[in-house]
């Protein structure tokens, strides 16, 4: 399994942290929320489409969830292959960074 | 929820964001929108995060769409950039005005852009102007000091509020020698509020405000660098400004010049508790708006505030408004009126301008279409559809105007960085192309290539394919120049004739400048004294008014003692105004011949001189006497007119002994009257008009001119004396500053500078409207040549003469160019004979004769734009043109 890229780790930590209520608007928020970092709604559906076709994710459309007629939200779930790709990802950054963290915040301080 | 702009953004999203997962962006887009209104955002926040989330979603969903543009796009572009290339003259002129017109299309926004740019400093659009607002008298109380104690004692929008002055200071170096520096006059709050730390030492503290501190100074890095030499060690020296030793205790970053172009921050010492209201030292308040407050909530709250300080104080502040506006946008704001409304009408109509390029580029797209229409029918007929062939036109059109976008965008910058340097711009602000600009410019690109492009190619494209077929069979072009078309081409003959009659009243005004403006004006050093006046404590105002007086006759005596002293150098000649400088305008009366009902009198320019001022300029007088002390002395009631007085004002008769006197704009005659006691020859009066330039001197006495402007005779390069005089004039008054130091000839004159950008701007409409008639015109020619191909066959076949087929090919574009001609001449001759001789800067003299000249040159460049079309129709083979 190939490595995933940040943004894509960015959206896959979103889907497991919302579990069953992980659609487009939801993502968005979350990834906002915790990182700051302002994504478009298109880019999340594109990556999500791309990580869809590689078996990482599936999707389900729920009609009208939140009561509004036409507007259906189309939900995701992380599925095993796309979990470990994540884990391994993840993992990856994790021993390459280990122990450089104090040295990072050293040097961005100036 | 459904508002307009909420709509326009759903048929945006509509259109842009693509492929099979568009219902949920856009589904999402909306959603987004709700949730922003119920968090508080307002209306305007979030329909911007609706535009910013849909725009960045189309550009990543773009690689799913559908190809929404018929393939083959870099084919097209191959075989447009062909085309184009295979008509070079078609397409440079096409260039040459989309060049222009895009230009002129972003022109007022990108003025305004430039000029209100944040403030480069940390969330420097946060940074506001704060003012009354004077609504009875329609200005600004310039006089603030008073309005910044209430406010800083109220006003909760503002996290720091700061307040200054700017003046030019003298900085004097040890040896003397002196330079106009702009420096302001400060508050402590100036630099919190700005957030800038100094690059050397500290900046400006409360401290330093307490009247008795020691006198401190704050440079900026390009006065460090020129007049310290960079010195790292400067802080803790002292440098002269003015009267005053200070010392330097900080140096600003480079590129901080605030307020606009300022290089020295002293303390702002003045006490409010010294000035009555509406009094004190003219100046300016800055704040920093309060965290998390808009410009809108502050604007509220200055409105209550300017309702309760009217209530309280109804005497002083009933016609008060307070308000603020972001800082960079003071200077280019309206206050009192619809903010943008003006904005938006200049917008609307330069982009007409840009419309108007289009559409005659659109003809020459035509053109080059009808030469194509047998390319056209056969590529129908093969099954190409009408979209593929009309984005093929289009794509050739884009090129055109992408080129046409990079020339201008290249010439605007060139002309910007010469207006960058050429005008004292605030620090912010830069014409330079941004990449805003680029964006703004390849949108306009677009746009332009759909008006000039889509047009012509429904045009070309819309027709019966058999019919064209046949028609192309015949040699025809199965086109039609159309009526509208036709309209075009005489209303640019006739706009070229009216542009150049216009233009050509003017280009004598400018010309005249050879007959000089009677002295050696490159000889003699101009300088402009001036003395910072500051506003006196109350109570204090006439000793210090006295004061100034004293100071500024001072100055006025000692400037022509010590200069005139000088080896090498003449008497200094002092004036209110300087010949071949701008001189007021206005108008009088001869006693004996009351001024008629209705007449504004004659028109005189004036100038107030000191009465050595003939003497400097070595002038004799004509007739009569020079000034002397005793018309100081005496009433003032003596004047000297010139020779163009006596000539045109006095029809040529004596004029010794008799009386002037001025009438106000409402023909008013009460004012006293004035005896003529001596004639001068001309001297630069009216520089753009030197035969009229009819004119009046009277004296005036040291203390009574202030800027003292005066000139000195120096020799060649007078502008080597400029810093010797900076140094004398410190010697007489370490606070008088020397503004101009120039070459008597180089002083801007603002009559001529008007002048002769009108003839620059005329120059070029009336390129461009010449070679777009002599475009319409060729493309005219080319469509006869196109459509009778066959015929011309058959009529040289049959053994026609030349003449006869040249008269059958050109006659409809002559004609067309006749009658616009006639149009043209008959409004220029109408407007021309409308102006009045004599007018400031339109010369009408001869104007039949010139609109002759005019009319025949416009004829002539017309017919040479036939000419290439109509070789190509005698060239016409008969065997080729009815064998294809």
């Amino acid at each position: 399994m190939a490595y995933l890229g940040e943004f894509e780790q960015l959206i896959l930590f979103s889907v497991l942290q919302l579990g069953d209520d992980a659609y487009g608007v939801a993502i968005r928020e979350n990834i906002e929320e915790r990182t700051g970092r302002v994504v478009s709604s298109g880019s999340i559906y594109t990556a999500l489409g791309r990580m869809e076709a590689r078996g990482i994710v599936t999707s389900r459309v729920d009609e009208a969830s939140d009561g509004k007629p036409g507007r259906p939200r189309k939900r995701y779930t992380l599925e095993p292959p796309g979990a470990r790709a994540l884990r391994d990802s993840y993992s990856a950054i994790q021993a390459i960074s280990g122990g450089l963290i104090p040295k990072l915040q050293r040097l961005a301080e100036g | 929820m459904s508002t307009l702009g909420l709509r326009v953004l759903r048929r945006m999203a509509e259109w842009l964001v693509r492929g099979p997962e568009a219902p949920h962006v856009r589904a999402d887009l909306d959603e987004i929108f709700e949730r922003d209104l119920a968090r508080g955002l307002s209306g305007r926040a979030a329909h911007r995060r609706y535009l910013a989330n849909l725009l960045a979603s189309a550009v990543s969903t773009w690689r799913w769409a559908p190809r929404v543009v018929p393939g083959g796009l870099w084919l097209d572009a191959k075989l447009g950039a062909r085309m184009l290339l295979k008509q070079p003259v078609l397409t440079v002129v096409a260039v040459l005005t989309l060049g222009l017109g895009i230009p002129l299309g972003l022109l007022p926004l990108h003025v305004v852009d430039s000029l209100t740019a944040p403030l480069p400093v940390e969330d420097g659009g946060r940074i506001m102007r704060v003012w009354n607002w004077d609504r009875a008298r329609s200005r600004e109380i310039r006089q603030p000091i008073h309005d910044l104690e209430h406010w800083r004692g109220e006003l909760r929008s503002f996290e720091d509020l700061a307040i200054g002055r700017s003046d030019a200071f003298n900085v004097i170096s040890d040896d003397g020698r002196a330079a106009p520096i702009r420096g302001a006059e400060v508050s402590a709050e100036v630099f919190r509020l700005l957030r800038i730390p100094p690059e050397l030492g500290r900046p400006l503290d409360e401290a330093d405000m307490r009247s008795g501190a020691p006198d401190v100074v704050v440079l900026s890095h390009d006065l460090w660098r020129s007049r310290l030499g960079g010195d790292p060690s400067v802080v803790g020296s002292t440098i002269r400004i003015g009267a005053t030793r200070r010392t330097v205790v900080g140096v600003m970053p480079r590129g901080f010049l605030f307020p606009l172009r300022d290089h020295l921050w002293m303390p702002y010492r003045y006490d409010p508790l010294d000035y009555e209201y509406g009094e004190g030292p003219t100046g300016w308040i800055v704040g920093r708006l309060a965290e998390g407050v808009t410009t809108a909530e502050a604007r509220t709250e200055l409105n209550e505030m300017g309702q309760r300080m009217a209530a309280r104080f109804l005497e002083t502040h009933a016609n008060l408004q307070p308000q603020a506006i972001p800082y960079t946008e003071a200077p280019v704001s309206g206050i009192d009126r619809p903010e943008g409304f003006e904005l938006l009408f200049i917008q609307v109509l330069f982009l007409t301008l840009l419309a108007l390029a289009c559409a005659n580029v659109g003809i020459l797209v035509l053109a080059r279409a009808a030469t194509r229409t047998g390319e056209i029918s056969i590529r129908t007929a093969l099954g190409a559809s009408r979209r593929r062939i009309v984005w093929q036109i289009f794509v050739e059109s884009l090129l055109l105007a992408v080129g046409s976008a990079g020339v201008g965008l290249i010439g605007g910058q060139l002309v910007a960085a010469r207006l960058d340097t050429r005008f004292p711009l605030p620090y912010w602000a830069s014409f330079g192309v941004t990449g805003k600009t680029v964006f703004a410019a390849l949108a306009l690109a677009v746009l332009s290539a759909a008006i000039a492009g889509i047009v012509p190619a429904l045009k070309a494209t819309g027709r019966n394919v058999q019919l064209s077929l046949q028609r192309s069979a015949d040699g025809r072009s199965g086109l039609r120049f159309g009526r509208a078309s036709s309209v075009m081409v005489v209303a640019q003959v006739a706009v070229a004739v009216l542009c150049l009659g216009f233009g050509s009243s003017l280009v004598p005004t400018v010309i005249n400048e050879v007959d000089g403006v009677g002295v050696d004006a490159d000889q003699y050093l101009f300088a402009s004294l001036h003395i910072p006046w500051v506003e006196p404590p109350a109570g204090e105002a006439d000793r210090y008014e006295a004061e100034f007086q004293e100071r500024i006759r001072d100055a006025h005596t000692e400037v022509g003692r010590l200069v005139g002293a000088e080896p090498g150098v003449g008497p200094v000649a002092i004036a209110s105004d300087l010949p071949g400088t701008s001189h007021p305008r206005r108008s009088i009366e001869v006693e004996g011949e009351p001024v008629a009902a209705g007449s504004r009198g004659h028109p005189v320019r004036s100038a107030r001189v000191d009465v050595g001022y003939f003497r400097a300029l070595e002038q004799t007088m004509r007739l009569g006497r020079d000034f002397s002390t005793a018309d100081l002395e005496a009433d003032g009631s003596g004047v000297i007119v010139n020779t163009s007085f006596v000539e045109h004002v006095l029809d040529g008769r004596q004029p010794l002994g008799q009386r002037i006197r001025y009438l106000t704009r409402s023909g008013d005659t009460s004012g006293p009257w004035y005896e003529i006691v001596g004639v001068v020859g001309h001297l630069g009066m009216d520089q753009l008009n030197p035969d009229l330039d009819e004119g009046v001197y009277h004296p005036v006495a040291p203390g009574a001119l202030h800027p003292v402007n005066f000139a000195v005779r120096v020799g060649e390069g007078p502008e080597s004396f400029a810093p010797r005089l900076r140094t004398l004039v410190a010697q007489i008054d370490p606070s008088a500053v020397i503004q101009e130091a120039t070459p008597l000839d180089e002083v801007v004159n603002y009559d001529r500078f008007l002048a002769e950008s009108g003839i620059v701007f005329m120059a070029v409409v009336c390129a461009i409207t010449i070679l777009l008639c002599a475009a319409g015109l060729y493309a005219l020619m080319s469509f006869t040549v196109a459509e009778r191909t066959h015929e011309i066959g058959i009529r040289t076949a049959l053994g026609a003469r030349r003449v006869n087929i040249v008269g059958a090919i050109a006659r409809r574009a002559l004609a067309q160019l006749m009658v616009g001609v006639a149009i043209g001449t008959a409004l220029a001759g109408l407007m021309l004979s409308g102006v009045e001789p004599g007018s400031d800067v339109m010369q009408v003299t001869n104007w039949p004769v010139t609109l002759a000249i005019i009319g025949v040159a416009v004829i002539a460049v017309g017919t040479l734009a036939c000419v290439p079309p109509t070789r190509r129709g005698l060239r016409v083979q008969p065997v080729e043109a009815l064998r294809s």
